[in-house]
């Protein structure tokens, strides 16, 4: 039971650290985000969230060293 | 100034006897490092060294910078707390940070420049490596990423112009731009160096734009912002695309996939304009996400296959060309040459950018710092370690064929084999074609750059890993993709960030252009820039001269110079904030690479070696074609012109790059200078103090003693 608690924790963080490091996680922070600080504003549909960050992107440099 | 406190003063037994333990390991790996000479060391003892030396230098001397030095407060609220938007700035966790961090900086550099550096042999290039990301590399990283941070994310251009003054504000700015535009054409000359010829290698590198289209699309329209289902969808595609490389190289299609060089250049240069001038969503950002995967991955598979492989280093501790300067890879000797050629993995500052512009920005607390811009930079100099594992294991004879310029070594196995015999080597021509064959490829002759060299080094390693020598082709062909893929989204991103800083200098003189929305403006500024580093890139991959033994010391020169402007700024701040007496530890790194640099531009400038001067270079292949001869390795007059132009261009460059530096070095003593004498702390450049309310469930470090 041990084992397959600390595996279940394992794998767990693994997908924390992935969702994190991809930005998968982003939106439900967004939400979570705008719920808090602005309960009377609707909360943006994924599509169009991921829309607006992309275009942020657009105008911003990426860094990327050599 | 708030008053420190050291959170625990007690000495615990138990950490004394690992620390302990830790030093002693890394000290028997030195030791057995130092002490051979002629015996087969194994690689398992260089790793030892470095390991054991970076856990030192981690736990004992950033912490020392961190507390002392920049005295760090976990109880002041950092810019991504005080200015949290969700977007620019957000308190982020440090693990994903330095993830995040780690992919930024670590590129093909670390790859590269330890594989060129073997010709000297694995000791000198170890050193530095090691005390050079030590005492200078992640000293700068964390000490940049330190002052951003102090000054809600400046980049370092801006903090030159704040700390030393318009004028080397301005020249830190052109230079920044100028040295991007040679790192990016040295980096595709890389790629097209390992391309060439090589319908596999093309064609499974070409895959990967419609492999990005493909995830774009699906993030875009299928299922946005499911990075993750996208990325696992690239890497097996990718997976599929050097797997079927091997099936074209074998078919009728593999005529259609042997480029040349120029093609190569055209095709690079016509790709890194629509990357620049096309939306993030569709090539740039499921690349950049394709990369990181395949960085993170292939690493952490590098370092499990030398641990369980240790290969036997071959290249010898020391050779003769350190002393001698007469190395066929690259010319000159150790002083200065070897510490350019290594830049990223031990000293790169080209990160400084990095750590002074998204990083600063998501950061939650002062103190790590230490673990994003201290520790990040420790992670990739453990890659460069590796990739000089990787080149060091490999058979001399071999190394030298593929790694001379074919002026040296002609166009075939038996010419190869020939000049690498009077090099001192012994290699058979049979051998030659072995290798080749065993990877995949119809000649490994003259695959100068350090990227094919790499890839047979990890072929062997990883073939060995796995117990498979017939797998040994897609490995060679999987480090090729691995490294081109880090190559390809550094020249897209550097691309755009050239456009954007080339959209701001020009908006300066007509406004349109530097709105950043303006399509005409877009693209003019990046047909300039991809203009730029495709010129070079043209030059390097047509020189008759051999266009990494001309360019690559350009490319080191232009890094390290770049960190003499950060570590300039960097002790700047800490002299007029006071802080004189903990000067040196930017200052010493500071006096190091000024001497390193100023050293290797001088002789690329005044050498009266043709080898190693570009003028005097210029000036002898100028009097042989006055006198009607041609020298080889030119085979014509068209040659002799091009080596002629190329070596007048890299001097004149060189002596810019130089030029610039000197001001901004000149201007930031004449500032320290001042503030010492007028022994009164300027007003300081940091906002404001806000008190912290974030709780990380850790205990605050709150600087060191006074």
């Amino acid at each position: 039971m041990r084992i397959r608690a600390a595996v279940a924790r394992a794998l767990h963080l693994v997908r924390w650290y992935v969702g994190e490091l991809t930005g998968d996680a982003e939106f439900a922070r967004h939400c979570a985000r705008l719920r808090q600080l602005h309960p009377d504003q609707p909360v943006p549909t994924r599509r169009a969230y991921e829309l607006a960050r992309s275009r942020r992107r657009d105008h911003r440099p990426i860094d990327r060293c050599c | 100034m708030s008053r420190f406190v050291m959170p625990s003063s007690g000495i615990r037994p138990r950490s004394v006897l690992l620390w302990t333990a830790v030093a002693l390991v890394g000290a028997v790996g030195w030791g057995v490092l130092a002490l051979s000479r002629g015996e087969r060391v194994s690689a398992i003892w260089l790793l030892l060294a470095a390991l054991g030396s970076y856990l030192i230098a981690y736990r004992f001397y950033s912490r020392f910078i961190a507390r002392r030095v920049l005295k760090v407060d976990d109880r002041r609220a950092t810019p991504a707390e005080r200015l949290e938007d969700g977007v620019d700035y957000q308190p982020t966790d440090r693990r994903i940070l330095l993830g995040h961090h780690f992919a930024a900086i670590a590129g093909a550099g670390p790859l590269v420049g330890p594989v060129l550096a073997a010709q000297m042999g694995f000791l000198p290039g170890t050193i530095w490596i090691v005390a050079g990301v030590i005492f200078a590399g992640a000293v700068q990283d964390m000490v940049v990423l330190f002052l951003s941070l102090r000054r809600d994310g400046k980049s370092l251009g801006q903090m030159a112009r704040d700390e030393i003054g318009k004028v080397g504000g301005a020249a830190a700015l052109l230079a920044v731009f100028a040295i991007m535009i040679i790192l990016l054409a040295v980096l595709a000359l890389v790629v097209v160096n390992a391309l060439a010829h090589s319908p596999w290698g093309t064609f499974s590198v070409v895959m990967t734009i419609p492999i990005a289209l493909v995830m774009g699309c699906y993030l875009r329209f299928l299922r946005p912002g499911r990075v993750l289902e996208a990325s696992v969808l690239g890497v097996v595609l990718l997976l599929l695309a050097i797997a079927g490389g091997g099936w074209v190289e074998h078919s009728a299609l593999a005529a259609a996939f042997t480029w040349s060089p120029t093609t190569l250049v055209l095709g690079l240069a016509g790709y890194g304009f629509v990357a620049s001038v096309l939306p993030v969503w569709a090539l740039l950002a499921p690349r950049d996400y394709l990369s990181t995967f395949m960085k993170i991955g292939t690493i952490a598979l590098l370092a499990v296959g030398v641990l369980v492989v240790g290969p036997v280093l071959q290249s010898g501790a020391v050779t003769r060309f350190a002393s001698s300067g007469t190395g066929p890879v690259f010319a000159g000797t150790l002083f200065p040459f070897l510490f350019i050629t290594i830049a990223c993995g031990a000293l790169s500052g080209f990160h400084a950018l990095v750590s002074s512009g998204t990083t600063p920005k998501l950061i939650q607390k002062e103190s790590q710092v230490r673990m994003i811009g201290y520790g990040a930079m420790l992670m990739e100099s453990f890659v460069a370690i590796m990739a000089l594992i990787a080149a060091c294991a490999l058979d001399p004879g071999l190394y030298y064929a593929m790694n001379a310029p074919a002026g040296l070594l002609g166009s075939t196995a038996g010419s190869a084999a020939r000049a690498v015999t009077d090099l001192g080597f012994a290699i058979t021509p049979d051998q030659l074609s072995a290798a080749a064959d065993a990877v995949g490829e119809h000649s490994l002759v003259a695959r100068t750059g350090g990227a094919p060299t790499l890839a047979v080094g990890m072929s062997e390693i990883l073939s060995g890993l796995f117990g498979s020598a017939s797998a040994k082709a897609f490995w060679y062909h999987f480090a090729i993709m691995f490294e081109a893929l880090f190559i390809l989204t550094t020249v897209d991103a550097g691309t755009r960030v050239g456009r954007f800083m080339l959209q701001d200098m020009l908006g300066n003189v007509w406004k349109p252009i530097g709105r950043v929305t303006w399509k005409p403006g877009i693209w003019l500024t990046s047909a300039l820039v991809v203009a730029a580093w495709g010129y070079f890139l043209y030059v390097g991959a047509t020189d008759p001269l051999g266009g990494i033994n001309q360019l690559f010391p350009l490319f080191g020169i232009a890094n390290q110079l770049l960190a003499v402007i950060a570590l300039a700024v960097t002790t700047t701040v800490l002299v007029k904030s006071g802080r004189l007496r903990w000067a040196w530890v930017t200052g010493i790194p500071l006096a190091w690479t000024v001497a390193v640099t100023f050293t290797a531009s001088l002789e690329k400038i005044f050498s009266s070696n043709p080898q190693i001067g570009f003028f005097a270079q210029h000036a002898r292949y100028d009097a042989a074609l006055g006198s009607g001869r041609i020298l080889p390795p030119a085979k014509s007059a068209a040659d002799m012109h091009a080596v002629l132009t190329n070596s007048i261009v890299d001097g004149v460059l060189v002596s810019v790059f130089l030029l610039l530096v000197v001001i901004v070095v000149a201007n930031a003593a004449v500032v320290c200078v001042r503030s010492v004498r007028s022994r009164r702390t300027p007003p300081s450049s940091e906002a404001p103090y806000v008190e912290s309310l974030i709780d990380v469930g850790e205990p605050a470090l709150t600087g060191g003693r006074k």
